[in-house]
């Protein structure tokens, strides 16, 4: 059965052109399509022109310079060495001061629990006033809009309320559209542009 | 160089890298010798500078010698190596732009030894005289017509038309889906075949 808008060769049917294994009705379509031919056959010879690039071989004794650099470079996991007398103190006084400050953070906590208390109600208590506050302060700017009542009126039963939210998603997905088509690169030359 | 024992060139790529990561200069030998030309061309046409080429060809395989513990035997040898390749190189693009290729030498060399040192070679399968000039024409107008393409299209075309990896394994080495390996390698066909149409006619 033939395809039907008629379907010029795709990139699965160029494959299957080049392995002899394109469909009758394909092939049908190649006997009659000049335009399918000609890109057939150019790229038959871009695929013969690939394979027929020569295998470019560096300058003689590659192998010994590789050789000789990797015996020299470090191993890809050097092995851990132990730390100096020196660099052992320092490691032991640091980790010394972790747990004095640590020690003497947990016994002023316990002598000073109320007013550390406080700070923690303090420091979670405002934050969230202040975003209530931001929230309505928001909500009664809009509402004072005066493009607020027609908003409100359009979106006011369900059925319009569905008509808003469908007639946008198609503007949505239109634009989508629009824009994968902007940034697609052209299949084929560009007349004007080839100058 | 030194001839590596028959048995090392009759064993498979898994067997060798197995006695290479033992640190046997043998192993390890073979299997630069296997794959210096095509990792060394893969390269190259990357970044079409013969010195820079050999500069990051020496550097996969350092890296890949000295990295022998870290490879999984499950998958192909070969494609790990040509993803350590494919790195070096996009890593150099990334960081460098080289834009123009010359059969004729590296457009940065300065001297005629460097001029020689950077030409492209192309010819080398011709038979004859007049062979050596169509191919050399082809190829010629090829090498520039893949030097004009994206880098990622110029790895996958490079992969699968040069040197004949499956689409699957081109994921596998960039790390993409194969749909999008498809997606570039027919571009960079089509791109190809516009930038050759004239010689067609």
């Amino acid at each position: 059965m033939k395809r039907w808008p008629i379907n010029h060769l795709t990139a699965e049917d160029l494959d299957a052109f080049h392995s002899a294994s394109l469909s009758d009705e394909m092939r049908e379509h190649l006997a009659e399509c000049e335009e399918c031919r000609t890109m057939a056959e150019l790229d038959r010879m871009v695929l013969d022109g690939l394979a027929a690039l020569p295998a470019l071989a560096p300058r003689e004794g590659f192998a010994d310079r590789v050789i000789a650099a990797a015996h020299q470079a470090p191993p890809a996991r050097s092995p851990r060495l132990a730390p100096s007398g020196r660099a052992r103190w320092i490691r032991l006084a640091a980790a010394a001061s972790v747990v004095v400050s640590l020690g003497a953070s947990i016994t002023w906590s316990l002598l000073n629990r109320d007013l550390l208390l406080s700070w923690i109600h303090l420091s979670t208590a405002e934050p969230g006033r202040l975003l209530w506050l931001g929230v309505r302060v928001v909500a009664t700017n809009l509402t004072a809009q005066p493009w607020y009542s027609s908003l409100r009126e359009l979106v006011s039963s369900p059925g319009r309320l569905v008509a808003v939210v469908s007639g946008s998603l198609v503007v949505y997905g239109a634009a989508l559209a629009a824009l994968r088509r902007l940034l697609t690169p052209p299949s084929r030359p560009v007349p004007h542009a080839l100058g | 160089m030194a001839e590596p024992p028959g048995d090392l060139r009759a064993a498979t790529d898994q067997e060798v890298v197995a006695i290479a990561r033992r640190r046997d200069e043998a192993a390890c030998r073979e299997l630069v010798r296997r794959y210096e030309r095509p990792i060394f061309s893969l390269i190259f046409r990357m970044v079409r500078n013969r010195e820079l080429a050999e500069d990051l060809a020496q550097e996969t395989f350092i890296k890949a010698l000295n990295a022998l513990e870290s490879y999984r035997p499950e998958y192909k040898f070969s494609s790990w190596l040509f993803k350590i390749a494919n790195n070096a190189a996009i890593d150099h693009l990334r960081k460098r732009e080289l834009d123009t290729l010359s059969l004729e030498g590296s457009p940065h060399a300065d001297t005629p030894q460097l001029v020689e040192a950077t030409a492209l070679q192309i010819g080398e399968k011709a038979e004859t005289a007049l062979e050596a000039v169509e191919h050399k024409e082809l190829g010629g107008e090829i090498e520039r017509a893949i030097a004009r393409l994206r880098p990622e299209y110029r790895t996958c075309i490079l992969l699968r038309h040069v040197e004949g990896r499956a689409y699957e394994e081109i994921a596998e080495i960039l790390n993409l889906p194969l749909g999008t390996v498809k997606t570039y390698i027919h571009r960079a066909r089509n791109e190809l075949r516009i930038a050759l149409a004239h010689l067609k006619q």
